[in-house]
């Protein structure tokens, strides 16, 4: 009886709204061929506005259905394309911050598993300062849940040029009670890059940050480090998040032969491809090439990562990385609203992207399983290291670059030659 | 087996009842020109084209709409849904309380696929699945991935069709396998009736189902032939369910063409009066009806008929004050919308949104006694389900420490109601025509 009374009811409906089809279909002209299916979706969307319209309890817009749905749309693509609704008469102007600027707090987060997480804090930064860590859990940002927030609503908070305190609570891994962190934004600044020289004749090349200062400042560091008499370099990209792509380039032609590609841009549209290739004479050109990466190697470092991907110029070591390689594009609607968009997403030289599948390491080094901690436990821990604070504790992940890198020697003498 | 497994469990059953029906013929607005849907309509086609052209990857055209459909009913309230045809499908078989399965009820339990209870006379009853049991396969392939929702999804399936299971038994660590025939399974809405004391039934009711009508009316047939005079309905963390059943149980007790509920909607054709059609079933027995505040909607109708009319005692805690009645609206393609179409108000023109109902005899549980009742009741079922089974030793070690946990609501009903008969037997005993001939106190347990 139920069943039979809504399919009368929507026949009539889908008369109804028969003739707005057609409509649209003659109003229209810039739909391509082939999109006949576009009507049949149109159908759908006009009978639920009409639904809505006709028997929801309040009475509605049409106008506020369709930034509904227009908000719906894009937040069903990925969780960084969203919409932003046509400015309020004295609000603030539509816009926002690219993705790409990490701003004064100096964090990247994103969604995995449904759950607003830290993908890294920039070293030295604001973020990073204040104690947060790669892999943290935010559950609120002030007095505010996060839940159930949009993501293009909450990233806005950790972005530009803000000058206010950032109370966070936030879960961590091994740890039984929630954090509490307050974040005081600052200008990131100090050196985008460092060397030095380890044990085998090996350099080490940390950056922290891909900015406009990054290639000036990794080219002094490999002008150092080759005359020091570095034979073999470990790139360290842990925990360095999104950045300038224009960097990450610049900083690969710094390393690859002339010529030679370093990434390729995929999109849709014509002219939206793109391939990256070493314009200049690179300052260390011979390897053995590591590169370290983990879960909070992001954006424009997993750009530069990808260039020595597939294990031909040099070999990946570490974690799966974080997945987030893209190019944002803003179109703005008739009304003043917006969209904002991936429009393009990095490839590695051999093809794979990067864009939420991450890139596999070469040799994975899982991270090492936490023991249960008493507090006490703990408490004695931290005593311990700030006893040994003047003894630096070796690197684990680039003892093992360097062994290889120094296996690879032995291996293969003609690459030494 | 751990407090919080079960309550997991519990969480589950509760989440899935949380939706309103109402049937209700609208005619159709004449199909007027409505310039302003075309024009809005124009714009979202532009935003639709504008993302095909230009988004790093192909995504249909359909995608996108559901996306837009998502979207546009998250901007309504919290009860208003856009459902794709798989959560449409699921909706139904909740409503109707029947599908194609094998008759078990399972959870995850220390990370396996765990048999809670076989319901009887079903497939899974008769091949001899026990409580406890730990599923490992379903036709050949490991369980260990799968969430709650993907094993039941495999599991269900048309009646008649075949499923293997491997299930590794608890205790002995046998590995069985089983192949069984899909049957029609029944979700029993209506549980435990019992007569707890002398003429003092108890009936307890977990939603508002297609065929919870008929057999709320068996179960009171046979409580009635068991010398039941009185009676506790328990609508305890009932989430709702069909609006038409929750008219039709308050109906069994109040009748006489009394209105029940009305609901009242935006426009016109969602003002609908609900009576009693005539005769109650069960006009006089002596009652008391169990809330919480995991009673709503249906339960709150239900409890709110019943206190407006006097014709019974609500006892409890205050409900969850769910006033919204939804429609659900099939769409061509095989998706549906539930949308909330109408207030609705008790006899006394009570809204009760946000409010719920207050008890007559307010009797507070605290959550901790809650959860300790439902894991207790859980428990007691799991042992009595599986008679001299072995493997329940650590369920009969879990249920000597509840022992001490007593169903406060259930202690008091029952102890008003041997009170009130009581008194009815005594005053009954100078006879029913002086009785009516009473004002005051008496008319007041006539209507009980």
């Amino acid at each position: 009886m139920r069943t039979r009374l809504g399919i009368a009811r929507y026949l009539i409906v889908s008369v109804l709204i028969a003739s707005g089809a057609i409509f649209v279909c003659s109003h229209d002209a810039s739909l391509q061929a082939g999109e006949t299916n576009i009507y049949k979706t149109l159908d759908i969307i006009s009978d639920v506005i009409t639904i809505i319209q006709r028997d929801y309890i309040e009475k509605l817009s049409s106008e506020k259905l369709i930034q509904d749905a227009l908000r719906g749309m894009l937040a069903s693509l990925d969780s960084y394309s969203h919409y932003i609704p046509p400015p309020e008469p004295k609000g603030t102007p539509a816009g926002g911050v690219p993705v790409q600027d990490l701003g004064t707090y100096g964090l990247e987060v994103a969604y995995k598993n449904k759950l607003l997480t830290v993908v890294a804090p920039i070293e030295n930064g604001p973020a990073w300062k204040s104690g947060l860590k790669s892999g943290d859990i935010i559950l609120k940002i002030g007095e505010e849940s996060v839940e159930e927030r949009p993501f293009a609503e909450l990233v806005h908070q950790f972005r530009g040029s803000a000058s206010k305190e950032l109370l966070l609570q936030v879960a961590r891994r091994g740890e039984r009670d929630f954090l509490n962190l307050t974040i005081t934004p600052a200008k990131i600044e100090g050196p985008a890059a460092r060397s030095e020289m380890l044990r085998e004749k090996v350099g080490l090349l940390r950056v922290t940050r891909f900015d406009p200062q990054t290639a000036p400042r990794v080219a002094d560091c490999l002008k150092n480090l080759k005359a020091a008499g570095a034979n073999g370099l470990v790139i360290d990209v842990r925990d360095c998040p999104a950045g300038d792509t224009a960097a990450a380039i610049a900083v690969a032609e710094l390393l690859l032969p002339h010529g030679e590609l370093i990434a390729t841009l995929r999109g849709r549209t014509e002219g939206g491809s793109k391939e990256f290739r070493s314009q200049s004479k690179p300052i260390i050109e011979r390897g053995p090439f590591v590169v370290l990466i983990n879960g909070g190697t992001s954006g424009a470092a997993e750009v530069l990562a990808g260039a020595f991907h597939g294990g031909k110029k040099g070999m990946l070591m570490g974690q799966k990385s974080f997945g987030c390689a893209f190019e944002e594009g803003s179109f703005n609607l008739s009304d003043g609203s917006m969209i904002k968009m991936i429009t393009a997403v990095y490839e590695t030289p051999d093809g794979q992207e990067i864009q939420d599948e991450g890139l596999d390491p070469d040799i994975e080094v899982p991270i090492p399983a936490l023991p249960p901690e008493t507090a006490e436990e703990k408490k004695a821990e931290k005593k311990k290291v700030k006893e040994k604070k003047e003894e630096k504790p070796a690197d684990p992940m680039v003892q093992r670059a360097i062994d290889l890198i120094k296996g690879i020697r032995i291996i293969s003498p003609k690459e030494k030659a | 087996m751990t407090v919080r497994t079960l309550n997991r469990v519990v969480a589950v059953c509760a989440s899935l009842g949380a939706w309103y029906l109402l049937v209700a013929v609208i005619p159709f607005p004449s199909p007027a020109v409505d310039t302003q849907l075309k024009k809005d309509l124009d714009f979202f086609v532009s935003g639709m084209d504008l993302i095909q052209r230009n988004y790093y990857r192909e995504v249909k055209g359909s995608e996108l709409a559901y996306g837009a459909l998502k979207g546009m009913c998250a901007g309504l309230d919290p009860h208003s849904q856009f459902m794709d045809e798989e959560i449409y499908k699921e909706m139904k078989i909740e409503t109707e309380g029947a599908f194609g399965g094998l008759g078990i009820e399972i959870t995850i339990r220390d990370q396996f696929l765990t048999v809670v209870s076989p319901i009887e006379d079903t497939p899974a009853f008769k091949a001899g699945v026990r409580a406890g049991d730990r599923i490992i396969e379903i036709e050949g392939k490991s369980t260990k991935d799968l969430s709650l929702v993907e094993a039941v999804r495999k599991l269900r399936g048309p009646a008649g069709t075949v499923v293997h299971i491997t299930v590794m038994r608890a205790g002995t660590g046998e590995l069985l396998p089983f192949a069984m025939t899909r049957a029609h399974i029944q979700i029993q809405s209506i549980k435990d009736a019992k007569i707890v004391r002398d003429g003092i039934g108890y009936v307890r009711m977990t939603q508002f189902q297609e065929r919870t009508g008929r057999d709320l009316e068996k179960a009171l047939q046979e409580l009635k032939k068991k010398g039941m005079r009185a009676l506790i309905l328990d609508l305890r963390n009932n989430p709702g369910g069909l609006l038409q059943i929750a008219i039709e149980i308050a109906d069994k007790f109040i009748g006489g063409e009394k209105l029940l509920v009305y609901t009242k909607g935006r426009i016109r054709t969602q003002n609908i009066e609900f009576k009693s059609p005539g005769k109650a079933a069960f006009p006089d027995c002596l009652m008391v009806v169990l809330v919480n505040k995991g009673s709503a909607s249906g339960s709150e109708i239900v409890a709110g008929a019943v206190q407006d009319w006097g014709r019974g005692i609500i006892l409890g805690s205050t409900t969850f004050g769910k006033g919204s009645v939804q429609s659900v609206l099939p769409l061509p393609d095989g998706s549906a919308l539930r949308l909330t179409t109408a207030k609705y108000f008790t006899p006394k023109g009570r809204c009760i949104q946000k409010i719920g109902i207050e008890p007559d005899i307010a009797v507070e549980m605290t959550d901790e006694e809650e959860i300790q009742l439902l894991v207790k009741r859980r428990l007691e079922k799991m042992v009595s389900d599986n008679p001299g089974g072995k493997d329940m030793e650590e369920e009969k070690e879990e249920l000597k420490k509840l022992s001490d946990v007593t169903d406060v609501h259930l202690e008091r009903a029952v102890d008003l109601l041997q009170g009130l008969l009581a008194y009815r037997g005594s005053s009954s005993g100078s006879g029913t025509d002086k009785l009516h001939a009473k004002k005051g106190t008496t008319r007041r347990l006539n209507a009980l």
